[in-house]
């Protein structure tokens, strides 16, 4: 026990800020986005990251090679998760309960479809209210392939699910979009 | 998943995000063709592509962030000491990011039991050093600290004065005091009650030192040698011990 943290502390101040160098700092901006999704504002999202990055650093020995954004995005998520728990802890939605809602809602929209002149037209305001709106689950998907471009193999690595899962909730969150782009604009 | 590839709509996200091999872009696109409703749909969600993109260009993280990051893991680390006296309003400023930050950690650490207390000793010890001044109170007497801590939160530790023995005290972002120890600091945590008491821990090049008294749990944290922290623990216990109950 003392002996592996011994080994730990072992990396160099300069190594351990060259790899924070590497590997997160050039992430910041992806996480940033992605915490302003997840918490709903760019001052928590602030806060969030900076803790994150904090946490990288600190166990940027646990960083083995390959995919360092979805390791950082990891952090990222969890810290959230964490931050959400303790500030607003009312909003917090367990995923179990979730993909049980999602089964129980009726799949097929009695709103008019939108055709897709009217989707491209959608304005920010509307978008935003609307992607704010998913639940959370939906919504992390669709801001990780949608505004951080990542693969479906990087989401499913980084929520810890089966990238069929993946692609069912991103399905999910663009018809609910969709649906809400048509309810609003008809 | 292995009948996943058979539902129409789950092939057209992965047809929209670019995960289709050739041959799955090719059979997808003859199915578009013999399938207007499907057509349709695929049109729907290329709009809302666009419409994403345009109304979401990406952002960056704020200059701020990324300059403060930048500090934490640069080779010096920023002269922690400011000038005891500061205008109200940049005090006030530190202290609710103090409060939103400084604590949080700390107490969900406290709420799940003690695994996580290291981790986020440390990572409070790290905030210290990397906020634009490690302290909420910025103060060397302890006159001023100890009131400040009455007002704000309902317990109020110790605050000895380790001047005179070379430890300067510097603040404290509640519930933490903040001494100088030669070029680095030490966080002392103070918190009510008894948490489980354990050797020196020594992590990541930060050692931590916990010691019972009078009702607290002192958790002092450093990123200076462990001597160093060894050498002010003992002033710190002695000057505590010492000092008349208020």
């Amino acid at each position: 026990m003392r002996g592996s943290h011994a080994s730990c502390a072992r990396l160099t101040d300069e190594t351990r800020s060259r790899l924070f160098r590497e590997v997160v700092m050039p992430h910041l901006d992806d996480a940033f986005v992605f915490a302003r999704w997840l918490t709903g504002n760019p001052t928590d999202a602030e806060d969030v990251v900076q803790d994150a990055c904090l946490r990288a650093l600190n166990g940027i020995e646990r960083y083995s090679g390959g995919n360092a954004r979805a390791w950082l995005f990891s952090i990222v998520r969890n810290t959230t998760f964490t931050w959400l728990a303790h500030n607003r802890p009312k909003t917090l939605v367990l995923t179990d309960d979730l993909e049980g809602a999602a089964r129980d809602a009726p799949t097929v929209s009695e709103s008019p479809t939108p055709e897709a002149e009217m989707i491209a037209q959608a304005d920010e305001a509307l978008l935003h209210t609307a992607i704010a709106a998913l639940p959370a689950p939906f919504r992390e998907a669709l801001v990780m392939r949608e505004f951080n471009g990542l693969s479906y193999r990087e989401i499913a690595s980084i929520v810890d699910i089966p990238v069929g899962t993946v692609m069912s909730r991103l399905a999910r969150a663009r018809a609910l979009l969709i649906e809400r782009i048509g309810k609003e604009m008809s | 998943m292995s009948d996943a590839p058979l539902d129409p709509h789950l092939t057209l996200q992965a047809a929209l995000d670019g995960e289709l091999d050739a041959a799955g872009q090719a059979a997808f696109e003859r199915q578009l063709a013999a399938d207007p409703a499907l057509a349709a749909t695929y049109a729907r969600h290329l709009a809302l592509r666009r419409a994403l993109q345009a109304q979401f260009p990406r952002t960056s993280a704020p200059a701020a962030l990324h300059a403060r990051l930048q500090a934490a893991v640069s080779p010096t680390i920023a002269e922690p000491a400011h000038a005891p006296r500061r205008d109200f309003m940049k005090m006030a400023a530190a202290l609710a990011l103090g409060i939103g930050l400084g604590g949080s950690a700390t107490y969900l650490a406290l709420q799940r039991g003690t695994p996580g207390l290291d981790d986020a000793l440390i990572a409070n010890h790290r905030r210290a050093l990397l906020a634009g001044s490690p302290v909420d109170i910025a103060s060397n007497d302890r006159h001023n600290v100890r009131p400040w801590f009455d007002a704000r939160i309902a317990i109020s530790p110790p605050t000895p004065d380790l001047a005179a023995q070379g430890f300067p005290l510097l603040g404290a972002p509640a519930p933490v005091l903040v001494y100088r120890i030669g070029a680095h600091v030490v966080s002392v945590t103070a918190l009510p009650g008894t948490v489980a008491s354990r050797p020196t821990v020594a992590d990541a090049g930060f050692h931590i030192l916990s010691w019972r008294h009078a009702g607290f749990t002192f958790l002092m944290t450093t990123d200076a040698e462990e001597q160093e922290l060894v050498r002010f623990a003992e002033t710190f216990k002695a000057a505590v011990t010492g000092a008349p109950a208020p």
